[in-house]
This record gives structure tokens, C-alpha cells and sequence, in this order.
């Protein structure tokens, strides 16, 4: 009966929040260095997409840099991290759903950044919200 | 739940921070659960009680609506 993931944590003396600061800044790192490595290859003539496919394994290291975060918080942080994501979810998928089905019945075309922006925000809503609510 | 986590912890003399160590959660956690704010999972509830060294029942009460 572990309510902590004992099992899982490292016998970092780090706090989750540490070293998931240190695992997302060293996916942000891999990603820009495999960003500029990706955009020579495409100035050099090698491939037109296909160099960006050289970003997927930042991508792999941001996500698992979230998802054990998750999993060595104890377990009110856990719960936090959950509402967040779940409100963040709630606002941010039905603000794109909107977007898109204004954009099929003549509305703007918007970037696909934009998704990022509206995840995130929604994300940072979710986590002001959770932490007020147990405040 | 109400429960008796505060006063048992000034009883000890420990901080947050000392009863969240010896628990394995944050000082958080403690902050949450001593204002009623969360309710802790059940292991968690037993190990409070362990380290309290009473029953599960002596440090948490059912509010009336529960």
C-alpha cells in the first residue's frame, strides 16, 4: 500500500519539481539543438519535411519529462496535477473544436501553433484554479 | 473528514515539514490535510496513524453529511 510511489523514485535527494524542471529543460535543449540540425539539412538542400522528423525524440523527452513528474509527486500533488491537466483539457480541447468548425464554415484559418498556446493556457487556468481551490 | 492531525503534530512538537518527512509527502500535503482541505488516500491515512501510534478511527471523524 504506497501512497508516495516509493517504488518509483529516484534516490535523488531532488524534489519532483526539481528535476522535472531539469528533464524539460534538457527536452527544450535537445529540441532546439535538433531544430537548427533539422533546418541546415532542409537549407542544404536534404529533404523538404522530412529533416523535422530529427525533433521527435525532444518530443519523447518533454512528454516523459510530465508524465514522471506526475508519477514521483506524492499524492496531493498528484491530485493537483490532475485537476489541472482535467480542466485544461476541458477548456482547451472545446476552444479548438470551435476554432476548427468556424474555420470549415468560412471563418479565419488560424496556425496550428495556436493549439499549443490554447493547451497551455488552458493548463495554467487549470493549475491557478486546483491551487486556490485547496489553498 | 475532520481529524485530529494538527493538534497530535503540536502534541510531537514536529513541523510540517518533520511529519511530512516522516510520512514520505510534502509540506503541502500536511498543510492540505491538517485544514481540511483533502482528504488522504486510506495508506496514507494508516500510515498517520502509525506514526501517531492510535487508531485510524481516533484521527479521523466523519462529518455528519458523510
Amino acid at each position: 500500500m504506497s501512497h508516495t510511489n516509493d517504488e518509483t523514485r529516484p534516490s535523488s535527494r531532488r524534489s519532483p519539481a526539481t528535476r522535472y524542471a531539469i528533464r524539460m529543460g534538457i527536452g527544450i535543449a535537445l529540441y532546439v539543438v535538433t531544430l537548427f540540425a533539422a533546418l541546415s539539412l532542409q537549407s542544404a538542400g536534404i529533404g523538404t519535411w522530412q529533416p523535422m522528423l530529427l525533433t521527435l525524440p525532444s518530443v519523447a523527452v518533454l512528454a516523459w519529462s510530465i508524465i514522471a513528474f506526475y508519477r514521483e509527486s506524492d499524492e496531493f500533488a498528484q491530485r493537483q496535477l490532475g485537476e489541472s491537466f482535467i480542466i485544461g483539457f476541458a477548456v482547451g480541447v472545446p476552444l479548438l473544436l470551435v476554432a476548427g468548425l468556424l474555420e470549415m464554415f468560412g471563418g479565419p484559418h488560424l496556425n496550428w501553433m495556436i493549439a499549443f498556446g490554447v493547451m497551455m493556457t488552458g493548463w495554467l487556468i487549470g493549475s491557478i484554479v486546483s491551487s486556490i481551490r485547496y489553498r | 473528514m475532520r481529524n485530529d492531525v494538527k493538534a497530535r503534530r503540536a502534541e510531537r512538537r514536529w513541523s510540517q515539514a518533520e511529519l511530512g518527512e516522516r510520512l514520505g509527502v510534502s509540506r503541502q500535503t500536511i498543510i492540505a490535510i491538517e485544514s481540511g482541505k483533502y482528504d488522504p488516500s486510506l495508506p496514507l491515512a494508516f500510515k498517520l496513524a502509525a506514526v501517531f501510534e492510535v487508531r485510524i478511527e481516533d484521527l479521523f471523524t466523519p462529518t455528519p453529511t458523510e
